[in-house]
C-alpha cells in the first residue's frame, strides 16, 4: 500500500467518524432544535469532509458537501429554523454522502450529475426563496485537475477574476517592471521576510537591477534588529505577466505598499535607475520633452529652499546667512586640499626646474673659474640657490609620484581572471603597494608587467592537479612586490609555479639555432634566450600570453626607462621577475668623473665609495684581469679608458688616479678614472635615440661649462665587466 | 539537514495528505490534530531544541481554534515563524482574521500539492 491509498484509507476511516458524528449531533437536535453546540459540530464534520474530499479526489462529494455547509452556516446563524422535516431530510443527505463515499471507495462514479441535481433542489426548497449562493462556488482544484499554484491561495480576494488574468505570455518578448517595495516596519512579525520575495521574484524575472534605500536606517543605538527599516525598487525583465507578479505578493500586498508598474515602454532601449537620482530638468531635457531654454526659464522662476523658508517663517534671514557663510567655507576648504592638474602641466614644471639646475651649475662652474677670488657673499648665496633648487626639482618630481596600488590591483584581476579561464586556482599577495613611481614610468612599465603577470598564470603556474601530485598546496601563490632599494624601485613578480625548465630552453633554443654548439642554458643567460623575439618556452601559444607583447618587447621598454629586467628560477619552486626602475627618468644625481679631457657622469645611486688608486693594491687575477680589494672583498676592475677607448690614458700604473666603487644591487665593481669633481644633477634626455648603439652609456647632458659629458650605463657597464671578465685594464 | 514543518489540522485526511505531500518535497513533519495540541507539541520541540521552519494551521477545530493558536504562538518564542493558515472556499473574512491573529500567509482547501509549496517558498528559505 502506497502513501497515497493510506491517505485514501485514512479518508475513509476519518468520513465514517465524521458521519456518525453528523448523526449524533443531528439526533440530539432533534430533541432540542436550536441553535448551539450541536449546530456547530454538525457544521464542523460536514466542512471537515468537504475539503477532505476535495483534496482525496471526489470533487461531487466535495461539491455537494459545500451546499450542505451553507445551510449549516444559514441554522448556525439562527437564519435558517430548525424543523423535524429539516433534521429528517439532513439524515437522509448523510445517507446519501456515505452512499456517495462508499462508491467511490469501490472506484466508481460517486454519483450521476441527475440525483445530485434533484438532491440540491430539495435542498433549496429549506431556504425558502433563496437560491443557495454554493451552487455556483465549485471548488477551483476539484474542477480543474491542474490549476496555477497561485490560483488556490489566491481564489477567496477574486476567483473569477483570477482565471480570467492569468498571465498571457507576450510572444514579441520580455517585458520590464519597475517593482517598488516599502514594508511596514513590523513585517518580520508576521513571519514573512521580504528577501524571499526578492528571490521568488529572481526565479521568475531577470532581475536588471535593485536599489535599496536605507536613509532609514537609525543609528545603531536605536536600531532593533526584528524591525525593517530598508524599502527596495526593483526592476525586472521577463514574460511573466503583471498577475503572476502580483501573486509573488500576494501575502503582503494588502498590509504593504507594493507597486508594480509595466515600464517596458519606458526602458525598451535599456534601463535608466538612474534617472531617479538625477535632477528631473536633466532627465526632461535628455528625454526631449523639453529645451534647454524651458528648463533656464523655469529653473529662473525656481525659489531657492532658503528663500521660502525665510519667507515662511521658519528661519530668520541672519541665521540662514550664517549657515550659508559655513557651509561656502567648508566648501572652499576642501577645495585647498585637493586639485587635480593637467600632467602636461607638472611636466612642464619639471622642466623649468631643471633647467635652472642646469643654470645654475653653470653660474656655479664660471664663478669657479674666474681669476679673481669670488665674493665670500656671493659664493654663499649660490650654495644656498643650488639647495633650493635641489629641494624644488624632488618636490615637483614628487608631484607626478603615484603608488603602484592602483597598477597592482589591475594585475590581481588579470591574474584572477587568467587563472580562472584555465581552470587554475591561484591567491594574489601584494606587498609595498604603497611604492611610488613617476607616473610616466608606470604608464611605461604597465604593459610589460601585464605580459609578465599573465606569464606567471599561464606558463609559470601549475594546474590544481599537477601541484597536489607535487606535494604543493593546489591553491597557486602569485605576489607582487615592490620596494625601494638604493636608488631604484624594484618590482617584482614572484610564482610558485613550477619554474622555467632550463633544458627545455635549450631545447628550444637549438631548434630556433640561437645556441651555439656547447652552449648551456643557465640562470646567467636564461633571459637572453627569454627575450629573444618569437620565443616562448610554453608548447602552444595561448590566447592569452602568447600574443602581443614578448618579452624582448617587455625588455626593451625596461631598458629605454633605464632600468633592467632579471629572472630567477627553481624548477619546482617558483619564478621571480624583478624590474629595476629608476625612481623618475627624468633626472638623476650623478658622480662627475674626468679620463683625460672627457667628462662622464656615474649615476649616483650606484656609487658607494671613491678612494685613491694604489697600484700596489690591485692584483692580477687570471690572464690580465685585475682585482682590487674593497670593504674585506676583492671586487673586479676595470678602467674608464680603456673602456671607452680614450686616446693617450696613461697605463695601469700611473699614480695619482681616483677609483669609483660601485654596486649595482647585484654586482660590485671598481672604476678608475683620473679624477673625481663635484657631484651633479643632470637631466638625462633622448638617451635611447641618440646613444643607443654605444655600450655602457645611456645618454649625454651638457655640464655647466658647456662641454658635454657622457652618462653612464651602470648595468650595461656590470655586463660588459662581468661578461669581459674584468680584462679591458 | 531537513526542515521541520508543523500540520495542525483535525482532519486526518488533511494532515495525512498534506505530510506526504511535504515529506515527498524533503521536509520533516510534525503533527497535530488542534491548537492545544500543538502548542503541547510546540513545548516538546522546543526541550529538544529542534528548530521549527514554519506552521500550517487550520482555522476550524474542537478544543483550540486556529486563530486562537496564532494569538498563543505569537506569545512564546516560536513568534517570528511564519504561519500558514489552511482555509477553505467562502472564508474570505477568516484570512483577515487570521493575519490580524499574525498569520503570514493562507492557502484554500483544497489545493494541489505544488500550491502547498508554492505558499511555503514564499515564506522559508529552500534548497
Amino acid at each position: 500500500m502506497n502513501e497515497q491509498d493510506e491517505t485514501l484509507q485514512i479518508f475513509f476511516a476519518e468520513t465514517e467518524d465524521l458521519l456518525r458524528s453528523a448523526e449524533e449531533s443531528l439526533l440530539r437536535l432533534e430533541a432540542a432544535p436550536q441553535p448551539g453546540s450541536d449546530v456547530e459540530e454538525l457544521f464542523r464534520a460536514i466542512h471537515t469532509l468537504k475539503s477532505g474530499s476535495a483534496m482525496v479526489g471526489f470533487p461531487l462529494i466535495s461539491e455537494y458537501s459545500h451546499v450542505l455547509e451553507n445551510l449549516l452556516d444559514r441554522m448556525r446563524s439562527g437564519r435558517l429554523t430548525i424543523t423535524k422535516p429539516l433534521i429528517t431530510f439532513l439524515l437522509t443527505d448523510l445517507d446519501f454522502l456515505r452512499q456517495m463515499v462508499d462508491r467511490g471507495g469501490r472506484g466508481e462514479p460517486e454519483a450521476d450529475p441527475e440525483t445530485v441535481r434533484t438532491r440540491k433542489a430539495q435542498l433549496n426548497r429549506f431556504l425558502g426563496m433563496e437560491a443557495i449562493p454554493g451552487e455556483d462556488v465549485v471548488p477551483q482544484a476539484a474542477k480543474q485537475p491542474a490549476p496555477s499554484p497561485a490560483q488556490a491561495a489566491a481564489a477567496p480576494s477574486a476567483p473569477a477574476k483570477l482565471s480570467a488574468a492569468l498571465p498571457r505570455v507576450d510572444a514579441d518578448g520580455a517585458r520590464y517592471y519597475q517593482i517598488d517595495m516599502k514594508f511596514r516596519p513590523e513585517i518580520f512579525q508576521s513571519g514573512q521576510d521580504p528577501l524571499l520575495l526578492i528571490l521568488g521574484l529572481s526565479e521568475m524575472m531577470e532581475v536588471v537591477d535593485v536599489l535599496a534605500d536605507l536613509s532609514n536606517l537609525p543609528p545603531y543605538e536605536r536600531f532593533d534588529p526584528y524591525s525593517l527599516y530598508i524599502s527596495w525598487r526593483l526592476v525586472v525583465k521577463g514574460k511573466a505577466g503583471i498577475d503572476e507578479i502580483n501573486d509573488v505578493f500576494l501575502f503582503v500586498k494588502d498590509d504593504n505598499a507594493i507597486t508594480i508598474e509595466d515600464v517596458t515602454g519606458r526602458f525598451k532601449a535599456g534601463v535608466d535607475l538612474e534617472a531617479g537620482e538625477r535632477p528631473l530638468g536633466e532627465v526632461l531635457l535628455e528625454r526631449g520633452i523639453i529645451t534647454r531654454e524651458d528648463l533656464g526659464e523655469a529653473l529662473l522662476k525656481q525659489k531657492k529652499l532658503g528663500e521660502i523658508l525665510v519667507e515662511g517663517g521658519k528661519v530668520e534671514a541672519g541665521v540662514l546667512r550664517q549657515v550659508v557663510t559655513q557651509q561656502e567655507e567648508s566648501r572652499t576648504t576642501y577645495r585647498k586640499t585637493s586639485v587635480r592638474v593637467d600632467v602636461e602641466k607638472i611636466n612642464h614644471l619639471v622642466n623649468l626646474a631643471e633647467e635652472i639646475g642646469v643654470s645654475v651649475s653653470r653660474m656655479k662652474d664660471i664663478l669657479d673659474r674666474s681669476e679673481s677670488r669670488p665674493d665670500p657673499e656671493m659664493e654663499q648665496e649660490l650654495e644656498g640657490l643650488l639647495k633650493i633648487n635641489r629641494e624644488f626639482q624632488e618636490r615637483v618630481s614628487q608631484v607626478r609620484m603615484f603608488p603602484l596600488e592602483g597598477t597592482f590591483r589591475r594585475f590581481q584581476r588579470i591574474a584572477r581572471d587568467t587563472a580562472f579561464e584555465q581552470g587554475k586556482r591561484i591567491r594574489v599577495e601584494l606587498n609595498g603597494v604603497d611604492t611610488e613611481l613617476d607616473k610616466e614610468v608606470i604608464e611605461h612599465i604597465t604593459d610589460p608587467l601585464k605580459h609578465l603577470v599573465r606569464n606567471s598564470v599561464d606558463h609559470g603556474m601549475e594546474s590544481p592537479e599537477e601541484r597536489l601530485a607535487a606535494g604543493k598546496n593546489p591553491e597557486g601563490l602569485i605576489s607582487f612586490n615592490a620596494f625601494q632599494k638604493g636608488g631604484m624601485i624594484l618590482v617584482q613578480i614572484r610564482d610558485d609555479g613550477r619554474g622555467i625548465d632550463m633544458a627545455k630552453v635549450a631545447l628550444k633554443a637549438a631548434e630556433m639555432g640561437i645556441l651555439k654548439p656547447g652552449e648551456t642554458v643557465g640562470p646567467e643567460n636564461l633571459l637572453e634566450f627569454l627575450c629573444r623575439p618569437g620565443f616562448s618556452t610554453a608548447g602552444a601559444v595561448t590566447a592569452l600570453s602568447g600574443r602581443g607583447v614578448g618579452m624582448d618587447v617587455v625588455r626593451t621598454e625596461v631598458e629605454k626607462l633605464g632600468g633592467t629586467l632579471s629572472v630567477s628560477t627553481v624548477k619546482g619552486e617558483g619564478t621571480t621577475f624583478t624590474l629595476s626602475l629608476p625612481l623618475t627618468f627624468a633626472l638623476m644625481d650623478a658622480l662627475h668623473v674626468k679620463v683625460r679631457e672627457r667628462s662622464y657622469l656615474i649615476p649616483l645611486w650606484g656609487v658607494v665609495g671613491t678612494e685613491a688608486y694604489r697600484p700596489e693594491s690591485a692584483r692580477f687575477f687570471g690572464a690580465d684581469g685585475r682585482v682590487y680589494p674593497f670593504r674585506e672583498e676583492y671586487v673586479p676592475l676595470v678602467s674608464l679608458a680603456s673602456l671607452f677607448g680614450v686616446p693617450g690614458a696613461g697605463g695601469a700604473s700611473e699614480p695619482g688616479r681616483v677609483l669609483v666603487f660601485l654596486d649595482t644591487a647585484r654586482q660590485r665593481f671598481g672604476l678608475l678614472a683620473d679624477r673625481v669633481l663635484d657631484p651633479h644633477q643632470v637631466v638625462v634626455k633622448s638617451l635611447e635615440i641618440n646613444f643607443k648603439s654605444v655600450k655602457g652609456v645611456a645618454g649625454a647632458t651638457i655640464m655647466g661649462d658647456g662641454s658635454l659629458s657622457l652618462v653612464l650605463d651602470l648595468f650595461a657597464l656590470e655586463e660588459m665587466v662581468f661578461r669581459q671578465g674584468g680584462s679591458n685594464a | 539537514m531537513q526542515k521541520h514543518i508543523m500540520v495542525v489540522d483535525d482532519s486526518p485526511t488533511i494532515r495525512s495528505s498534506v505530510a506526504f505531500c511535504l515529506r515527498n518535497a524533503g521536509y520533516e513533519v510534525d503533527e497535530a490534530k488542534d491548537g492545544q495540541d500543538a502548542l503541547e507539541r510546540l513545548d516538546v520541540l522546543k526541550e529538544a531544541g529542534t528548530p521549527l521552519a514554519l506552521i500550517l494551521t487550520d482555522i476550524n477545530m474542537p478544543r483550540m481554534d486556529g486563530l486562537t493558536f496564532i494569538g498563543k504562538v505569537k506569545a512564546t518564542a516560536f513568534r517570528y515563524l511564519p504561519i500558514l493558515v489552511l482555509t477553505t472556499e467562502g472564508e474570505q473574512g477568516m484570512i483577515d482574521r487570521g493575519k490580524v491573529a499574525g498569520a503570514s500567509g493562507w492557502l484554500i482547501k483544497p489545493f494541489h500539492p505544488e500550491q502547498l509549496l508554492w505558499a511555503i517558498r514564499k515564506l522559508i528559505y529552500t534548497k
